[in-house]
């Protein structure tokens, strides 16, 4: 008896420990498939759980939208996602997904009773939120709200606040108080606005647009 | 060893006309990365691209209108951290047939290149005249429709070709081969990362598509060194790579002596023989069939049972210099006929020649046959014979031919080739004075893409729409891969590969 409840303990323990979690579809619109594993690839629908290593892959002009633990991943098109973590014990929720290609949002839900560990892993870089939305396709990472930590694969990082940019460069994530400069200082200004000493038979041309 | 011949000559010309097409496997879309969303902009929540870029095109190219560039190029804002929405641009010469194009983009924080996410560009040409400033209406700002293809791995890069075998799709420079497992065009395409460095003896001119028995359809490197498939599940390569550097072996070719010829391979294409019902074919079943272009040169390779016979090239170098044969298309359904542009020439190659065994007593060469017997056929545009570099046949309904060449895409209705006459070529839309880079038809889809746009029709034809490349990162185009299902077309070039949803 008292082993069968010793066992029983441990499994409870275990169980909360890790409880693995799904992610789920919720929204959806083009060509947008799943796979598990490595098995074949087939259409999603609205509500479809995706478990841990399932990969989601979204067409031309396809998105999708995933629910995980109160925190929200808009899919853009022509993305291929794999979940690579999901799990929920005591005090974290911990999430991790793997974008090898194309371009992801993420809303992470800031819980007041437990920690967010929330991470999107590309093929340059790892952007760790606690509570926040950001952006990013591997290179460039945007925050709207919160803070991130986006790291290059070296392991080198820097903590982008709301409405800041960073970048992945050869020596690693770049100053975002740096990003508002670095394009800015950049290519000749536009021609004269008359027609002035131009050489025979020539002319200008006023391009404008919207 | 002459029906072989014949039999090579017809399933080589027959796999080339299915070159630059994708199976109907189900493919749906393709899957490439998303742009860039723009640079940081000054106004929260507002993405405009940091860098505007102005082209000017006039007769098929570009008018220098920049410092040392082909393009203007300047700041997106202006110094109040207004969008910049007017620019003055030249002296430029005096004359008709002016067109606009102005890219919205990025530069690419790793390899610097410009990765355009909106773009405008004027609808018809103008005229600029002498001592004035013409003024452009108001020109509408789009999303580019272009998307780079895996950006981590092409992006900068100068690819020579795109070529899909029906379970994946590979691009490659001149050093390195880039290989993605899709069966089927419809999500994101994911290049293993870094690519397979060719072995160093090895400098690729071109990617085409080519076979090995043992494998089935694989692309085929056209080397300095020779041929040399690629198949990413294959280790008996150098250092367990997937290269087939034994494809070539010299020792089997029979009378012919390369301490006399250069191998370096312009061109080449294969294909597996296919299941038959035909009692007198079904012996090739499997069999490898191919060809292969050098300097004035063509030739062939038969591989059986693994055993590769390598035919004796046919040598041209007198006649012409490069690859003697620019382009061709077959037409099998009904009338068997070859279309054929090449060096000497376009030319059409009749159902006898295609069908007809070569007698024994014929003592001419299968490559003299050919001259003899082929109808040449001369395009003009107002009068002028003009080169023709590419060749597509056009739906069976309005029995025309699609033709590139360095003035423009141009139809002529193929009736009129064994008339013996000169025969008017009628401009394809949208393509007058732009060299045809690439051009390919197949059912009522027809898309010309030339050095400035590509261009493409969904009705057989009828209209013409047009995509301006400045609006993508490709650079300088140098191939492209039409999916006429999914109706995706993949552009390679100089500065990486893109995809479009047209």
């Amino acid at each position: 008896m008292k082993k069968s409840a010793m066992l029983l303990g441990i499994l409870l323990v275990l169980s909360a420990a890790v409880y693995a979690q799904t992610a789920t579809v919720t929204e959806f619109s083009g060509k947008v498939e799943y796979r598990l594993g490595g098995g074949s690839w087939q259409a999603v629908d609205s509500g479809l759980e995706l478990p841990l290593n399932a990969t989601i892959s979204t067409g031309f002009g396809a998105t999708a939208v995933l629910s995980v633990a109160g925190s929200r991943i808009d899919v853009g098109q022509l993305t291929r996602l794999t979940i690579e973590e999901l799990s929920e014990s005591g005090s974290t929720v911990s999430t991790g997904v793997f974008v090898p290609v194309g371009r992801v949002r993420a809303s992470v839900e800031e819980r007041t009773d437990r920690s967010t560990d929330f991470r999107v892993r590309t093929a340059q870089s790892t952007a760790a939120v606690r509570g926040t939305e950001f952006e990013t396709n591997g290179w460039e990472l945007s925050v709207s709200e919160g803070i991130v930590e986006f790291a290059n694969l070296a392991g080198q990082s820097r903590t982008v606040t709301a409405t800041q940019v960073s970048v992945i460069t050869d020596g690693g994530p770049s100053d975002p108080a740096d990003e508002l400069n670095n394009q800015a200082d950049i290519g000749d200004e536009g021609g004269p606005d008359e027609f002035q000493n131009g050489p025979e038979n020539t002319g200008y041309i006023t391009v404008r647009w919207q | 060893m002459k029906i072989v011949r014949a039999l090579t000559a017809i399933l080589t010309l027959a796999l080339l006309a299915g070159c630059y097409f994708i199976g109907d496997e189900g493919t749906a879309t393709v899957g490439i990365e998303l742009p860039e969303p723009g640079s940081e902009s000054t106004t929260p929540g507002e993405d405009i691209p940091a860098l505007t870029r102005i082209y000017v095109i006039n007769g098929g190219s570009l008018v220098p209108v920049g410092d040392g560039t082909p393009y203007l190029e300047l700041s997106s804002l202006n110094e109040a951290e207004e969008r910049i929405t007017e620019v003055s641009v030249g002296p430029v010469p005096a004359g008709s047939g002016y067109e606009i194009v102005v890219a919205f983009g990025n530069a690419d924080d790793g390899t610097g290149v410009f990765v355009p996410v909106e773009y405008a560009m004027t609808s018809e040409p103008f005229a600029v005249t002498a001592g004035q400033t013409t003024t452009t209406p108001e020109l509408e700002r789009l999303p580019s429709p272009f998307v780079p293809v895996d950006r981590a791995d092409t992006l900068g890069e100068d690819l020579l070709g795109v070529v899909f075998t029906g379970d994946g799709l590979f691009t490659a420079t001149t050093g390195t081969v880039y290989a993605a497992p899709v069966s089927a065009l419809n999500s994101a395409i994911d290049f293993a990362d870094g690519g397979s460095p060719l072995p160093s003896d090895y400098t690729a001119n071109s990617i085409t598509l080519g076979a090995v028995r043992s494998v089935g359809a694989t692309p085929w490197l056209n080397t300095d060194n020779g041929l040399l498939p690629y198949d990413p599940d294959y280790t008996g390569g150098p250092g367990g790579s997937g290269f087939f550097t034994e494809f070539d072996n010299r020792d089997e070719v029979p009378g012919y002596n390369p301490d006399e010829r250069d191998w370096n391979v312009l061109d080449s294409g294969a294909f597996v023989f296919p299941t038959t019902s035909d009692p007198e074919l079904t012996q090739y079943v499997g069999d490898v069939f191919g060809y292969f272009q050098f300097d004035g040169g063509l030739g062939g390779i038969w591989d059986d049972a693994g055993t590769r016979k390598w035919m004796n090239p046919a040598d041209m170098q007198d006649l012409v210099t490069g690859q003697p044969i620019l382009d061709l298309d077959v037409q099998l359904n009904g009338t068997v006929q070859a279309f054929i542009a090449s060096k000497l020439g376009a030319f059409l190659m009749p159902q006898t020649l295609l069908t007809e065994q070569q007698t024994d007593d014929d003592p001419r060469s299968a490559a003299q046959r050919v001259l003899d017997e082929s109808t040449f056929f001369e395009v003009t545009i107002d009068d002028v014979p003009v080169t023709i570099t590419h060749v597509s046949i056009g739906s069976e309904a309005d029995a025309s031919l699609y033709l590139g060449t360095p003035r423009g895409a141009l139809t002529i209705p193929t009736g009129e080739i064994e008339s013996g006459e000169p025969i008017e070529g009628t401009f394809v839309d949208e393509t007058e004075s732009q060299a045809v880079v690439e051009l390919t038809s197949t059912g009522d889809t027809v898309v010309v893409l030339t050095r400035h746009y590509v261009v493409y029709s969904t009705n057989g034809g009828l209209d013409y729409d047009r995509e301006p490349l400045y609006a993508s990162s490709v650079g300088e185009p140098s191939d492209m891969l039409v999916d006429p299902v999914s109706r995706v077309i993949l552009i390679s070039g100089s500065q990486g590969l893109v995809g479009i949803n047209y």
